[in-house]
């Protein structure tokens, strides 16, 4: 049953005379199949139960993907409570990487400085993030407690607003207390440039700090470095015009789904794409470090202090940005329609696109196909970000201090960086 | 995809956060550092060796069903492979 969940199997050749990496996955990528046939609401309920590490994304990307096709709208307080859900899921998986994941891999390199550097013991840390989960929970359980904002079309949400102030309010807590050492929204006024997130480092007495110093310290701040692109964004970030267009067609064939490209080419979808076509800081260590480990969790940094600022601020009123949705041409003549959503999980860039029967009503319409494209395909590609820059601490092993262990320690950290969302097995020969 | 099983919890032990829980049958041992209030006989969801937090037998065996259903539909022989054997530098 467990291996339901699938994983990757990870191999680095560092002797011999081909360094490289290999990539496999077994990950069950058209689970989405057992939806087929079934009415639009049962599919909207059952979605998030069978996905439910980024349940709010895949929720999310299902419920606009039906609405785009169907031509539905949901009411206003609809899409605020799903936006602050996504940015509630969001800071929760942030979190997670931050406090338990990057100390794991990072003091895995090198055991010394992160005695120096890790002021927080990994039980401090686990109970926090502990305590940022229960908050979550709390969160999504009263947002749901009413109608389920993530039914297609679904009517007006009015939350106990006292329950999602004190939930918003411990994540955000979580936020400053182990992460920035102050308000995440005066952290992102005064850290824009390099320079200001190393002064920042030097100064902040969280573990969060102590990563980045970490990282600048064991020369870690290039680790994975590679030519591999980024989806393309217009301007702010958003996905370029055409790009759902063009996967809607692409993603029916399940080799795409299992090895998705873009033009021919891998292509990433992370935190770290996310924020480079905003500019700002990622953008400025990007042109030292290219898509290295630093920028990677400056990233992290960002979009986690711009999430926790705007729960802080007014949870209901911050504003959302709008998921990237099409519809797609409908089969003439019949009542088939088709649309695609795009939703921003915590790990990149979630697609679903599914065709529908359409009805009078949720109860009446029902799902023909199903179809969905994970970040970690596209990141976790046989020659996309993560080969590649796993090849290269293959090659770059033997000569590097001697110590075969650090090469495993090292791809370790390049996986956890970009984070396939499942367990994987990693061998170095 | 991103899956968190359900799984049974049969063993806690005191005084650390590890847990034996029963994953399809299987025993396995997770940490509960995420989650409190967890009793042998209760169901939670398993993602990456950690408990994420408790759910109802009924969620449980809802999601048990949906997780079976895609199992039977797309079995482990969808494993990807790299074209060509892999990637040179």
């Amino acid at each position: 049953m467990s291996d339901l969940a699938g994983q990757l199997d990870i191999e680095l050749h560092s002797t011999g005379a081909a360094p490289g990496a290999v990539i496999r996955s077994s990950r069950p990528l058209t689970a989405a199949r057992i939806f087929a046939g079934k009415p639009l609401a049962a599919v909207s309920s059952q979605l998030p139960l069978l996905f439910s590490v980024c349940g709010t994304a895949q929720a999310m990307a299902c419920a606009v993907a039906c609405e785009a096709a169907l031509g539905w709208s949901p009411a206003p307080s609809v899409v605020h409570a799903r936006g602050l859900l996504l940015r509630a899921e969001t800071i929760k998986e942030h979190l997670w990487r931050l406090l338990l994941d990057w100390p794991k891999a990072l003091i895995r390199l090198d055991a010394m400085p992160a005695v120096v550097h890790m002021t927080t013991s990994a039980r401090e840390r686990e109970a926090a993030m502990a305590a940022a989960m229960r908050a979550f929970l709390q969160l999504r359980a009263a947002l749901t407690a009413g109608a389920d904002p993530f039914l297609p079309g679904a009517p007006v949400n009015q939350p106990p607003t006292d329950v999602l102030e004190n939930a918003s309010a411990i994540l955000a807590l979580t936020a400053v207390e182990q992460v920035f050492g102050t308000v995440p929204a005066d952290w992102l006024a005064g850290v824009t440039t390099a320079a200001d997130l190393d002064a920042w480092a030097t100064r902040a007495d969280t573990a969060a700090a102590a990563l980045v110093r970490m990282v600048a310290e064991q020369g870690l701040a290039d680790l994975g470095r590679c030519d591999v692109g980024t989806l393309p964004a217009g301007s702010g970030g958003a996905l370029a015009p055409g790009l759902l267009e063009g996967l809607a067609a692409a993603l029916a064939a399940d080799a795409f789904v299992a090895a998705p490209l873009l033009d021919g080419q891998p292509m990433e979808t992370t935190p770290f794409a996310r924020e480079l076509h905003r500019g700002g800081l990622v953008a400025g260590l990007a042109a030292v470090h290219g898509n290295g480990l630093l920028p990677r969790l400056a990233a992290l940094l960002v979009e986690l202090a711009r999430d926790s600022a705007a729960l802080a601020a007014a949870p209901l009123d911050a504003p959302v940005g709008a998921p990237a949705v099409a519809a797609l041409a409908p089969v003439s003549g019949t009542a088939m329609v088709a649309g695609i959503g795009a939703a921003p999980a915590a790990r990149g860039l979630l697609v679903h696109r599914l065709e529908l029967l359409r009805g009078a009503a949720p109860e009446t319409t029902r799902v023909l196909g199903y179809r969905m494209l994970a970040p970690t395909e596209w990141n976790f590609h046989p020659e996309g970000v993560v080969a590649k820059g796993l090849a290269d601490i293959a090659a770059a092993g033997p000569a590097d201090a001697g110590r075969p262990d650090r090469i495993g320690a090292r791809a370790r950290m390049l996986i956890t960086a970009v984070d396939p969302c499942v367990d994987y097995r990693l061998s170095v020969s | 995809m991103c899956l968190a099983i359900p799984a049974r919890i049969l063993e806690l032990e005191r005084g650390s956060d590890e847990a034996v829980v029963s994953l399809g049958g299987v025993r396995k041992s997770i940490s509960m550092a995420l989650v409190d209030d967890a009793a042998v006989g209760d169901y939670v969801l398993v993602h990456v060796g950690y408990a994420l937090n408790k759910v109802s037998p009924d969620e449980a065996e809802r999601t048990l069903a949906l997780i079976r259903a895609a199992g039977e539909l797309d079995p482990a022989e969808f494993a990807t492979d790299a074209a060509g054997g892999g990637l040179q530098p």
